[in-house]
């Protein structure tokens, strides 16, 4: 079954593809114009040669197997706003993005599901009511309200943290002391996250019989709940954070404005103020490559821990 | 001095809708190497009995009495003591081996697992055992499987397995014939049987089956309504009663009959004062509805009635 899976992605990796290149086509207007973005001006000669050159006056087949060829080739168009090719904007931004989002997916990961297995099974002790009380506070407040937070006490009025950006000198010293604040909020919310679900998991299938039959083996308090329970409760927690991977370069859109960084999120968001139509698309294309691969992954994994779900495939 | 000596052992839940009366003052002692059967209908409280002598109950149980095994009485202990005696001493069978089973580890995993975490054997040594324990109840081939993929009976030769594989002295096996067909009902008890006697260990086996009480135990002990009615050899409880209520099953049952108990099952929040089967009685006189009958002697155990 994995096969029909996989084929299934790929289905829709084809529609959505196809479907970014006909918005630009199909909107109303000049098609040029909807893919060069609305605030370039030409002149009628350049716009001619420029036509040529993108492709626009040849029949909409041949565009469309250009347009496939040229994602094949990682081309994905230029942008005339930003004077580059988006290609290269975008391996640019991802590193950065990549550098603060993906310890903080897995670090939230890591500390969410542990402390919230814990309390669900201890969920009736004070202290982890104490942490679910704050867990869930962490959890409702938004993230770029916490960042504004952080940025104020601790950057602005204590001076402990830089204020904004990646890096000033560019060490990796440099490096960790920017991330560090942005790094551990959303490390923080997407603990909190899990926290939750991880908790709410565990009081349930602590109801289960093969739980109490843990119990009657003899086994203690930590060696059920961590050989018996963990496995079966964390399995919802496999799909969250596979598809937090997904949107690794969407997501840390409010953090990254809040804190000034120049990754992903700010990317998308400039280009969308400012019409910058084949930087959206082209990033559009990343973003659907990257949910339909952390799908996969999704699923391989899970497969991988739930017997039941491998041996129906 | 028998081997498990339960005295006076009462339990009671507290429920929104009142104190929940599951088993008042059960006494019952199992004796080396015997085999005592546990019989009465569904919802009397024999599971509530084994679940307690295990200190399995939930949080919102009440439970009085003792419960000695060896001198000691298991519900003074701690959960850690406590945790050490189930399984290497007094290990349980549960009803329903499909949900009792991890569904993610498979059942090799979960019979070795008891041999590494509780006698500290090497990985390969409880591998060893568990899947020569597994062959011997007739899972060979099957050790790498899941629950999932075993059927019904299966299963519930894998969780014997899980249960009798550190050699416990004292084997529970609540209602483990419950939901099979009447080939697999011969065969389970013939596994548990024989996991009893390889232990040189005891059964106490709880069942609502009077034809598995007789095929399997030496003793029978009928409960009612969270009391015990009547103790005694197998072959005199089943042959003749001196309860009215063993009387009654008996007759309930299609080869003797059919006949219904008259009456509905009492509630256990508030329990039929005196003796608790008077109100679904044919003998019932005047003094049953006021007085607690007490134990009198039969000729091979106990009997609660003033008939």
């Amino acid at each position: 079954m994995l096969w029909g899976k996989t084929a299934r992605y790929a289905i829709a990796f084809f529609l959505i593809i196809s479907l970014n290149f006909a918005i630009p086509r199909a909107m109303p207007g000049d098609t040029l114009t909807n893919l060069m973005g609305e605030d370039v001006h030409l002149s009628e000669d350049a716009m001619l040669e420029l036509k040529a050159k993108v492709g626009v006056d040849q029949p909409i087949h041949i565009q469309f197997l250009n347009y496939w060829r040229d994602l094949f080739h990682l081309d994905l168009g230029y942008s005339y706003h930003l004077h580059a090719p988006v290609s290269s904007l975008i391996r640019e931004r991802i590193k950065w993005t990549m550098l603060l989002v993906a310890p903080s997916i897995i670090m939230g990961a890591f500390v969410g599901t542990l402390l919230g297995a814990l309390a669900g099974w201890r969920r009736k002790e004070a202290k982890s009511r104490l942490q679910t009380t704050g867990f869930l506070l962490i959890y409702c407040t938004p993230p770029y309200f916490l960042s504004m937070l952080a940025l104020y006490f601790l950057g602005f009025e204590l001076g402990w943290f830089p204020l904004k950006g990646f890096y000033q000198s560019g060490t990796i010293g440099d490096i960790a002391h920017h991330l560090f604040l942005p790094v551990l909020i959303m490390t923080l919310f997407s603990a909190s996250r899990n926290y939750m679900i991880m908790r709410g998991s565990v009081i349930q299938e602590r109801q289960m019989l093969y739980a109490s039959y843990a119990r009657a083996k003899g086994l203690s308090s930590d060696q059920i709940l961590f050989r018996h329970i963990f496995k079966n409760a964390a399995l919802p927690i496999i799909t969250l954070v596979a598809l937090d991977f997904g949107f690794i370069f969407s997501g840390a859109l409010f953090i990254e404005i809040v804190f000034s960084m120049h990754g992903m999120g700010n990317l998308i968001y400039d280009s969308l103020l400012c019409r910058d139509y084949p930087v959206l698309q082209g990033t559009f294309a990343v973003i659907t490559i990257m949910v339909i691969l952390a799908n996969l992954l999704a699923d391989w994994t899970y497969g991988l821990v739930d017997p039941r779900v491998r041996w129906q495939r | 001095m028998a081997l498990l000596d339960i005295r006076n052992l009462s339990v009671s839940f507290e429920t929104p809708q009142g104190l929940v009366k599951a088993a008042t003052q059960v006494s019952l002692a199992l004796e080396y190497n015997e085999t005592l059967a546990l019989v009465g209908e569904t919802g009397c409280g024999k599971s509530v009995v084994v679940n307690a002598i295990m200190k399995l109950l939930p949080a919102n149980a009440k439970v009085d009495g003792r419960v000695i095994y060896r001198g000691r009485d298991l519900l003074s202990l701690d959960e850690k003591e406590m945790a050490r005696i189930r399984g290497q001493d007094i290990a349980i069978i549960f009803q329903n081996p499909s949900l009792a089973l991890n569904p993610v580890y498979k059942i090799s995993e979960q019979v070795s697992e008891s041999m590494i975490l509780k006698k500290r054997s090497s990985r390969s040594r409880a591998e060893e055992i568990s899947s020569q324990l597994l062959q011997r109840l007739g899972l060979k081939g099957r050790e790498s499987s899941y629950p999932f993929q075993l059927s019904g009976g299966m299963n519930q030769r894998a969780m014997i397995a899980c249960s009798v594989v550190l050699g416990p002295k004292i084997i529970i096996a609540d209602e483990p014939t419950k939901g099979l067909d009447q080939s697999m009902v011969g065969q389970v008890l013939g596994e548990i049987r024989k996991a009893k006697e390889v232990n040189g260990a005891s059964l106490l086996l709880i069942t609502h089956d009077m034809e598995v009480a007789r095929q399997i135990s030496d003793k029978v002990a009928v409960m009612y309504c969270g009391e015990v009615m009547e103790v005694g050899k197998t072959e005199e409880v089943l042959q003749a009663p001196s309860h009215p209520y063993t009387q009654a099953l008996l007759d309930s049952l299609p080869e003797r009959g059919f006949l219904p108990i008259p009456g509905p099952s009492p509630s256990m929040i508030d329990p039929p004062e005196g003796c608790r089967f008077h109100p679904r009685c044919p003998w019932r006189r005047d003094l049953c509805s006021i007085e607690r009958p007490v134990q009198k002697s039969t000729t091979t155990g106990w009997v609660r009635c003033c008939r």
